[in-house]
């Protein structure tokens, strides 16, 4: 999860309010959470492939910019990494290659922006997110 | 009912306790309001698909797991029959309505992959079932109706002697007597088994294998 977000170590209750949400979003279907990083300043959140697991890091948590990514709650942010997970399932190959990277984001974020659990603001954070990614996907491409 | 997502997360109990409820005891839920009332409804997520599934709850903009009860693939592993195994309402006279109901919510929520017979298992019965064509169709009424109530009781008895609340009962009930449609076809004359052939279920599933509890 990039964007600009916060930065500091989670403590024991936010960290617990993850492992809620993980189990609300009904994450455990696709794979597991590791939350063992999530105390580390400045650690990021990301589904790692070759451990088929959603790793919270510190930027679990929104910063003060006013760009989705940044904006985006807890919630939305799991949903987007949960839905790295289930279209790696579903047998999605990640590009990992600049410009093609910004719009398996984008396609991450709509993925996640269909679940059940979101509130309105969430889920139109998703989809502004897929639409900023796109727009970056496009200013790239031009050049 | 119209239902929004609230996206607030604790730890509390399900108000709704569907049968797979993971929330009888204090676990993560989150709550919801109902529209346009705005009361508040603690839920877990799997009553909150159930309440979808069962055409009582509608929330906009999202999907439910795809989650098939019962199923037969055929030998490409493709479903080519869906059921969804429900025990009968006894507050609802209105069963058509009520099946046209939960086969629109499972369409609006993506609920069902295309080109699959779909049936609605009201157990013990009635059973409907809507074929390829109109299984995609929100509004579609289904094509027929299935009355077996005698058999799906005589065989409940047989696997539970025990009388038994449990879903899972009632979905193996209704899996043991789709495999036994598989290994000995009923024949046009059979009483109360012409919907099998006049909608083409039969043959296509006819070499077809049982499966239950698939997600797509």
């Amino acid at each position: 999860m990039k964007g600009t977000r916060r930065q500091d170590a989670l403590n024991d209750r936010e960290i617990e309010r993850c492992r809620r949400i993980w189990e609300v979003l009904n994450g455990g279907r696709i794979c597991k959470i590791d939350l063992s990083e999530a105390k580390m300043h400045g650690s990021r959140t990301r589904f790692n492939e070759t451990r088929n697991q959603v790793i919270v890091g510190a930027d679990v948590v929104p910063g003060m910019s006013l760009d989705a990514r940044s904006r985006m709650s807890e919630m939305a942010c799991l949903s987007h990494e949960l839905a790295h997970a289930e279209r790696f399932k579903q047998g999605f190959d990640r590009p990992v290659e600049m410009p093609d990277k910004l719009r398996d984001e984008a396609e991450a974020s709509l993925h996640a922006s269909w679940y059940m659990p979101l509130n309105k603001n969430d889920r139109s954070c998703l989809v502004e997110d897929a639409r900023d990614q796109l727009e970056a996907w496009l200013v790239e491409n031009q050049e | 009912m119209r239902i929004e997502p609230s996206g607030v997360v604790m730890i509390g109990v399900c108000e709704i306790q569907t049968p797979k409820c993971r929330a009888k005891e204090p676990s993560a839920i989150t709550a919801v309001w109902t529209l346009p009332g705005r009361s508040q409804v603690n839920v877990c997520r799997e009553c909150m698909e159930e309440m979808v599934r069962a055409g009582e709850w509608e929330m906009l903009q999202s999907r439910i797991t795809p989650h098939v009860d019962v199923a037969v693939l055929n030998q490409d592993s493709k479903i080519v029959l869906m059921i969804e195994v429900k025990k009968r309402p006894y507050y609802d006279e209105d069963l058509l309505g009520f099946a046209v109901r939960v086969h629109r919510n499972l369409i609006v929520h993506s609920g069902i992959p295309s080109q699959v017979f779909f049936m609605l298992a009201l157990f013990p019965s009635p059973f409907y079932l809507w074929s390829p064509e109109s299984a995609l169709i929100p509004t579609a009424r289904p094509d027929f109706m299935v009355n077996c109530e005698a058999e799906m009781l005589h065989r409940r008895k047989m696997i539970a002697e025990e009388p038994s609340e449990a879903h899972s009962i009632t979905e193996e009930v209704i899996a043991d007597w789709i495999r036994d449609i598989l290994s000995h076809p009923p024949d046009r004359n059979s009483q109360g088994m012409d919907w099998l052939h006049n909608s083409g279920l039969l043959e296509r599933i006819t070499n077809g294998t049982v499966v239950r509890e698939l997600e797509p």
